[in-house]
C-alpha cells in the first residue's frame, strides 16, 4: 500500500501539469514549480523563481526566489536560494549561493560565488567575487 | 561573502570576505578576511599590483626594479637617485658619441691624493702629495652604442661627457659634466654586454675633469639614523648632513651623501688636485635631535683637516644605495 502512495505521489503533479503556448510548468507544492519556458528559452525551479519574467530569455533560476523580481533581464544563472532576487533589467549574471547578488537590480556581467557573494551591489557591472 | 557590500565596476575579488565592503571600481583583491587588508591588491586602472606582505621569488625577477620608488629605503628627505639604481644603471651622454642612452657603471670617477702626516706641535699636520683620478667604466649591451662608442675608441679624441641624475619620475634634475675624457680600453663585460673605460685626459694640475651642474646638492637631506650635522669652515652648506663615521686611529672620517647635498666638497677637493688651494680646514661634527643648528646638543670640533679621496658614485651593490662618499684626514681632535 505505501508503494502504492507514493506512486500516486509521483503521478499527482503530472496530471496538474499545464502547458500554455509554449511555457511548460510542473508545481511541486509550497508555490515550489519546475517551468521550462519555451519562447523564453528558459529554466525556473524553486518558489517564485522567475516569477514576473515577462521577455527575458534564457535565464536559468534554480532557488527559490531567485531572479523572482526579474522582467527582461537575460542570459543569467542564479542557484542558491534568494540568489539574484532583485534583479529586474540585469542580464549575463552568474549567482552561485545562498543570496549571492541577492541586492544587483541592474548590473551586467557579474560573476558572484559563494554565499552572500555580492550580495548588496545594485548597480556594478563584470564584477567577479569569489 | 566577497564583496558582500561593495558597489562598482570591473572588480574582481578572490577569498572570503574579499573586497567585503570595497567601493570603487576596477580592483583587484585578494583576501580571505575584511579585517585586514588584502593580501594581494591589484589596479587594473593603474596597471599597478601591492603584495601586503614579503614577496619570495624562487627565479629571476625580470625587467627593471627603481629601488628609488621603494619607500623608506633612501631616508627622510633623500629626493635625487640614480634610476634603476639596482643595476646601477645611469644616463650618460658623450659628446658626438652618445646621445642619452642608458648604461652600466662599473667603475666611477673621483680623486684620490696621498696624504703623509707630519708630527710637530700639539696637532699632527696631515700634508697632501700625489693625486689619481679614477676613471669611469661602464657596460653597455646596446649594439648602436656599442658601435658607436667602437668607433670613438678607433678614433680617440678628448670629448665631453655629462652623467645625468633624474628624479623618481624620471625627470632630470642635474648633471656632473666631465671635460677631456678619452677612450682607454674596452674588454667583454659581464652578461654579454661590452665594457668601456675613459680616463681623463689631461694632468690634475689643469683641471680635474668635474664640473657640478649648478643645481647640485645644497638640499637638506636628513636620514635620522646615520646622518649628522656636518659644519667645515669655508665648505660645506648650511644643514649638511651626510652619514658619518669616523676611525679615531686612523684620524679618517667619512662623509657619504646624496647627490642633493655636498655642494662645496667638490670645489675644496679640487683645491688639492690642481694644487690651487691646500688649505686645510676645521670642521666640526655636530649632535642633533632633527639635523639642523637650532636642536644642537653638542659637538666634536676636527682641526687641520684634508680632504684626500672622493667618489663621485660610491656604493654599487645590492645592499647600499648609489651615493657620493668623501673621506678627510684630521690632525686632531676636541671631543665635545
Amino acid at each position: 500500500m505505501k508503494k502504492l502512495l507514493a506512486f500516486f505521489s509521483l503521478i499527482i503533479p503530472f496530471t496538474s501539469f499545464s502547458q500554455s503556448s509554449s511555457i511548460s510548468t510542473i508545481p511541486l507544492g509550497a508555490s515550489s514549480r519546475l517551468s521550462f519556458e519555451g519562447d523564453l528559452q528558459s529554466i525556473l525551479i524553486g518558489q517564485g523563481a522567475g516569477n514576473i519574467n515577462s521577455t527575458g530569455q534564457f535565464n536559468t533560476y534554480i532557488g527559490s526566489l531567485n531572479g523572482s523580481n526579474n522582467t527582461d533581464g537575460k542570459r543569467n544563472v542564479a542557484i542558491g536560494s534568494n540568489a539574484g532576487m532583485n534583479n529586474t533589467s540585469g542580464s549575463y549574471n552568474i549567482n552561485l549561493g545562498v543570496i549571492a547578488g541577492l541586492q544587483n537590480l541592474e548590473g551586467l556581467g557579474n560573476i558572484n560565488i559563494g554565499d552572500g557573494a555580492g550580495y548588496s551591489d545594485l548597480y556594478g557591472d563584470y564584477n567577479v567575487r569569489i | 561573502m566577497a564583496g558582500a557590500f561593495a558597489s562598482g565596476d570591473g572588480n574582481v575579488f578572490l577569498g572570503p570576505e574579499a573586497g567585503y565592503s570595497f567601493q570603487g571600481d576596477n580592483q583587484l583583491i585578494i583576501a580571505n578576511s575584511h579585517a585586514k587588508p588584502g593580501l594581494i591588491h591589484g589596479d587594473f586602472d593603474k596597471d599597478s599590483l601591492a603584495i601586503n606582505g614579503d614577496l619570495y621569488v624562487t627565479g629571476n625577477i625580470e625587467g627593471s626594479i627603481k629601488l628609488s620608488q621603494i619607500i623608506g629605503l633612501l631616508g627622510n628627505g633623500y629626493s635625487a637617485v640614480f634610476p634603476e639604481a639596482l643595476d646601477n644603471t645611469v644616463t650618460i651622454e658623450i659628446a658626438g658619441v652618445l646621445n642619452t642612452t642608458n648604461v652600466l657603471i662599473t667603475n666611477s670617477v673621483g680623486f684620490e691624493i696621498d696624504t703623509f702626516t707630519v708630527f710637530g706641535g700639539s696637532c699632527l699636520e696631515p700634508n697632501t702629495g700625489l693625486t689619481a683620478e679614477f676613471p669611469l667604466t661602464f657596460e653597455t649591451a646596446n649594439a648602436s652604442d656599442i658601435s658607436d662608442l667602437q668607433s670613438w675608441f678607433s678614433s680617440p679624441d678628448n670629448r665631453s661627457l655629462s652623467i645625468i641624475i633624474k628624479d623618481v619620475s624620471g625627470t632630470e634634475t642635474f648633471r656632473y659634466n666631465m671635460f677631456d675624457y678619452y677612450p682607454s680600453s674596452t674588454s667583454a663585460g659581464t652578461d654579454g654586454r661590452t665594457s668601456f673605460t675613459l680616463i681623463h685626459n689631461m694632468p690634475p694640475n689643469n683641471s680635474s675633469g668635474i664640473e657640478i651642474d649648478e643645481n647640485f646638492g645644497s638640499s637638506f637631506s636628513y636620514n635620522p639614523g646615520t646622518d649628522k650635522l656636518i659644519e667645515i669652515e669655508g665648505v660645506t652648506h648650511s644643514n649638511f648632513t651626510p652619514a658619518v663615521q669616523v676611525d679615531y686611529t686612523k684620524r679618517v672620517i667619512t662623509l657619504e651623501m646624496t647627490y642633493n647635498e655636498g655642494a662645496g666638497l667638490v670645489n675644496w677637493i679640487n683645491g688639492f688636485v690642481n694644487g690651487s688651494d691646500l688649505s686645510k680646514r676645521s670642521m666640526s661634527i655636530i649632535e642633533t635631535t632633527d639635523g639642523t643648528g637650532s636642536t644642537e646638543t653638542s659637538r666634536e670640533n676636527f682641526f687641520e683637516v684634508v680632504p684626500f679621496k672622493y667618489e663621485l658614485i660610491y656604493g654599487f651593490g645590492l645592499n647600499t644605495k648609489l651615493k657620493a662618499r668623501m673621506l678627510l684626514q684630521y690632525g686632531c681632535n676636541e671631543p665635545g
